[in-house]
């Protein structure tokens, strides 16, 4: 440890460039990390949507949505009730369930789904069956109830979701669920409903295969209600979404990458100076009885200072808060600690260039 | 006397192939408790090489080091400590680390002892050991601001804070100034008041009359 200290001391040393350089790589990984993060999202969006896709799913979104609630008649919701119950399509309701009522879900954010062709479409949720039932996200393991009521009915929390459980939706992308309580309640429900949690649900309906008349009888029910839907064929729409949003990331990663290469190259570069200068305290640190390895952590101390000690407080920062930056963040990390072990090699090599020199 | 450090027909040649130099060959030597010997020769002849493998900084190409009768082999631990032990080096290019205080240079060695003396012995001996080169008042004075001469006082304290057996000396006078290089040798030649021997390379014939011993080294 005193070795790892001595190499703080020499990037302390020069403190004005270090903290610079630290500075600049801390700045580019928390970026590429982000910016990562949201291409991970992407992917995932991409494998979610090639599901709806092989599917031939039709999705809704909502003309002028911020308009006054939408009252739609019971026989359209029945109409939606019936095709969720043959498996021909599910829904969900993501932000609007019980907003009158602080207390829904023990005041946890809920996730409320519809249809049994769930546990098929996401395995990877391991959804528990048969609904109605509740599961709570990873980080919710003990949320002090033990079960939700919806429409009259209690739906009990029978287990725990896998953590780092995400549900996709193809309005909102990947929705983490760690925090979340998630509920599968039974198509009886829908008609309960309040207007507004029942909007939600029937604006995020997706149909698998259906036909272009079960479309056009499902957004004319809809629209006599005042809520207007245009619907998307995934197959269509969503290729050309997600090649625009990839490329724009992908330009995006590479711009970021090619800053933290050129941000560790200028600190590589100046360590090597550094190496040269300290090369006299090295030697006269081995000369009274300092082994190769101290060296070794004495540089290795000093390259951490710079290249560890902030951008991996940072990150590791970005992964406790958790959610879609926690795996961008880990992946950066990786490079980074990648990149201290390229740096120190190099330096250790740089010193024993100049041993064999002088 | 005892010996304290021999040579037994110690080579060292650097690089490979066509790169390949041969810096000493066969070089048989020993050196007595308490004694000086000068180490001369012209550039090139390998004084500071044989110095180095000697005080087992690099190890032979052929031939061994024995220390006190032991042929000091073994891994770069056991060799780090025994040269922390038996050694005490003077070296003219790595007198003292700048931007570190008087007191910090000459703790070196003491860091590596095995065992590590306290902080109240340390300094102690620090203290003592920096008032026997008249430095005592620039204990906490930053390095770099000491004249070359204070510089080398210096790095003669700490060649001899850890008591050694031998001191290796590699041109310690070379950069001073005839009355100061006198004064620096009075100090390195001091330690064999102690019982301890004194290596040195040089070309100055002054810092070899002053030598119980003297040493050619041929190119």
């Amino acid at each position: 440890m005193r070795e790892v200290w001595k190499g703080f001391i020499i990037a302390l040393r020069r403190w004005s460039t270090m903290l610079l350089l630290t500075g600049m790589i801390a700045a580019a990984c928390v970026v590429l990390s982000l910016a990562l993060s949201d291409v991970l999202s992407q992917v995932a969006v991409l494998r979610g949507a090639e599901q709806l896709r092989e599917r031939h799913a039709v999705t809704y979104t909502a003309y002028y949505p911020h308009g006054p609630c939408s009252r739609v008649d019971e026989v359209t919701v029945q109409f939606l009730a019936d095709m969720i119950d043959r498996q021909q399509a599910y829904t969900a309701i993501v932000f609007n369930m019980g907003l009158d009522d602080p207390d829904f879900a023990g005041g946890y954010p809920s996730l409320v789904l519809f249809g049994d062709i769930l546990p098929d479409l996401f395995p990877d949720l391991q959804l528990d069956e048969p609904a109605p039932c509740a599961m709570s996200g990873a980080k919710l393991a003990e949320p002090g109830i033990e079960a939700v009521s919806l429409a009259g009915e209690d739906i009990p929390i029978v287990k725990t979701l896998p953590a780092g459980a995400t549900f996709f939706d193809v309005n909102v992308t990947g929705l983490p669920l760690d925090n979340r309580i998630l509920i599968r309640a039974p198509t009886e429900t829908l008609s309960s409903l309040q207007p507004i949690e029942q909007e939600e649900a029937l604006t995020r309906a997706v149909m698998f295969a259906p036909t272009s008349e079960t479309v056009d009888a499902y957004v004319s029910g809809c629209l006599q209600g005042g809520l207007s839907l245009i619907p998307h064929d995934v197959a269509v729409d969503q290729p050309q979404r997600f090649r625009e949003i990839m490329m724009t990331s992908a330009m995006y990663i590479v711009g970021m990458l090619g800053f933290l290469i050129l941000a560790l190259a200028t600190f590589l570069s100046s360590a090597r100076l550094t190496m040269r200068q300290e090369y006299r305290t090295f030697k006269i640190r081995e000369m009274c009885g300092a082994t190769p390895m101290h060296i070794s952590i004495q540089i290795g101390g000093f390259l951490a200072a710079v290249v560890l000690a902030l951008p991996v407080t940072l990150l590791s920062l970005l992964v406790m808060i958790g959610g879609p930056f926690a795996a961008g963040a880990l992946w950066v990390m990786l490079a980074v600690v990648l990149s201290f072990f390229f740096l120190w090699l190099t330096s250790v090599r740089e010193v024993r260039v100049q041993d064999q020199i002088r | 006397m005892k010996t304290v450090l021999t040579a037994c027909n110690v080579s060292k040649i650097y690089g490979y192939g066509r790169t390949q130099v041969v810096a000493i060959h066969n070089v048989s030597l020993d050196i007595t408790a308490g004694e000086a010997v000068a180490l001369m020769g012209p550039s090139g002849s390998g004084k500071s090489t044989l110095l180095k493998v000697l005080g087992l900084i690099s190890r032979p190409t052929e031939g061994s080091v024995h220390i006190q009768g032991t042929e000091a082999g073994g891994n770069e631990r056991c060799r780090a400590q025994l040269r922390n032990k038996f050694f005490g080096f003077v070296h003219q290019d790595f007198a003292i680390i700048e931007n570190e205080t008087v007191e910090r240079n000459v703790m070196i060695p003491l860091e590596y002892a095995n065992p590590r003396p306290g902080r109240q012995e340390r300094r102690s001996r620090i203290q003592t050991m920096l008032d026997q080169v008249n430095l005592g008042w620039a204990l906490k004075k930053n390095a770099s601001r000491l004249s070359m001469g204070e510089r080398q006082r210096v790095a003669i304290a700490r060649a001899l804070v850890n008591d050694p057996v031998v001191v290796l000396a590699d041109e310690p006078t070379a950069a001073l100034d005839g009355a100061t290089a006198q004064e620096v040798m009075t100090l390195i030649l001091s330690i064999k008041e102690r019982g301890a021997s004194v290596l040195v390379a040089t070309h100055d014939d002054r810092v070899a009359k002053r030598c119980d011993r003297v040493v050619y080294l041929e190119r």
